[in-house]
């Protein structure tokens, strides 16, 4: 008879334990190849005291924001939809301010395929970008003060008259400037193309084989008759 | 008799079905990827955008002629279809197809990936998941100054 301990491994001689004796498969190691060009550490900049600047986002803005309703004129220029945030940084917008972007990249409900792309769009982009990662749980709080159902873990937040300036020079005191050394040479430069001036003869080589060809033919003619 | 030894010595412990081995200490065909690494290299530093999309070309056949791999991290950086590093021309956006909301990256050539992150947004790729990449060996920071 076979006895289960507390962790819930089989033990004795049960067709079970010894099914899981026999070997099925093989721990193997495949190499494989990654990009060069991501360091993980530097890809997100670092901020410091996020506690603060996380704080004063809530007390600032988030506070104020859970009285609004989405039909209502916001006192700010605010960003939640992806598809708009990208539509600002990539310049489409007529006015070209400098924005804080605010991203839960450490929170589970982002996919991650989305947080690949910011920041190297905020690095492309027109526009002069602050990018602020969160702490993690500010999904949660995030969407409990903004009156919306889906968020897709970023807050784009306008810098311009309508904000208060202390707020903005503070976060852009803590928050560390986008670093892409290898991404600085990767813009494409048009193709040089230039006119050689040279010269060339009016009469083609093939031309000339044709005319000894022909001569040859009136040779031979003339031989045989 | 020497190659069963090391076979042995790198088996260490057998648990539920599968045989752990110990991670090897040197690259099969590292000269592989190598190349693919310099030939990935000169895609992004080469200026001219059509010796650029050649090179990752080349890069593309030599994967798969030699059987070597590469992670969804680097190959998404290029686009399949034109072969062109899609960072700068690249649209994206977010779009609901069939109910399922789907990140589309665009290409200059048109072309488009779709990631459907509606399905799950948690999900993460294998290579992704903690525990399954490991580092080899730390990269060489200690570059000779010529």
């Amino acid at each position: 008879m076979s006895k289960s301990n507390s962790s819930g491994k089989v033990s004795g001689n049960s067709l079970k334990a010894l099914d899981k004796k026999i070997a099925k498969r093989r721990q193997v190691y495949r190499p494989i190849l990654d990009n060069p060009y991501t360091n993980e550490g530097k890809l997100w900049p670092i901020v410091e005291d996020q506690h603060i600047v996380w704080e004063l986002l809530q007390s600032t803005i988030l506070s104020k924001c859970k009285n609004l309703t989405i039909d209502d004129e916001w006192p700010w220029d605010i960003s939640y939809s992806f598809n708009d945030i990208v539509s600002i940084l990539s310049g489409t917008d007529e006015s070209n301010s400098p924005v804080l972007l605010f991203v839960c990249n450490k929170d589970a409900g982002v996919p991650s395929v989305l947080l690949q792309q910011v920041p190297l769009l905020c690095y492309t982009s027109k526009v002069k970008v602050t990018l602020v990662q969160l702490p993690r749980n500010s999904l949660q709080v995030i969407l409990d003060s903004l009156p919306i159902d889906n968020f897709d873990g970023m807050l784009l937040l306008k810098c311009n008259s309508k904000i208060n300036s202390n707020f903005t020079d503070l976060i852009l005191s803590k928050v560390a400037p986008l670093n892409f050394p290898w991404l600085d040479n990767l813009k494409y430069e048009p193709s040089n193309i230039k006119y050689l001036n040279t010269s060339m003869p009016i009469v083609s080589k093939n031309d000339n084989k044709n005319k000894n060809k022909k001569k040859k033919d009136e040779k031979t003619s003339n031989k045989s008759n | 008799m020497g190659k069963n030894q090391n076979q042995k010595k790198s088996i260490t412990k057998q648990d539920d079905g599968l045989i752990r081995t110990q991670i090897p200490k040197t690259i099969n065909n590292k000269e592989h990827f190598q190349r693919l690494n310099y030939l990935y290299h000169l895609t992004m530093f080469s200026k001219d955008e059509n010796l650029s999309r050649s090179y990752v070309n080349l890069m593309d056949t030599i994967s798969k002629k030699t059987n070597t791999k590469m992670l969804p991290s680097l190959k998404r950086t290029y686009c399949k279809k034109c072969k062109r590093v899609i960072i700068f021309d690249n649209k994206l956006s977010i779009k609901k197809i069939k109910g399922i909301e789907r990140l589309i990256i665009e290409c200059k050539c048109g072309h488009e990936k779709s990631f459907p992150i509606g399905l799950n947004k948690d999900y993460k790729t294998f290579y992704e998941k903690e525990g399954n990449l490991i580092e080899v060996s730390p990269p060489n920071t200690n570059i000779p100054k010529h």
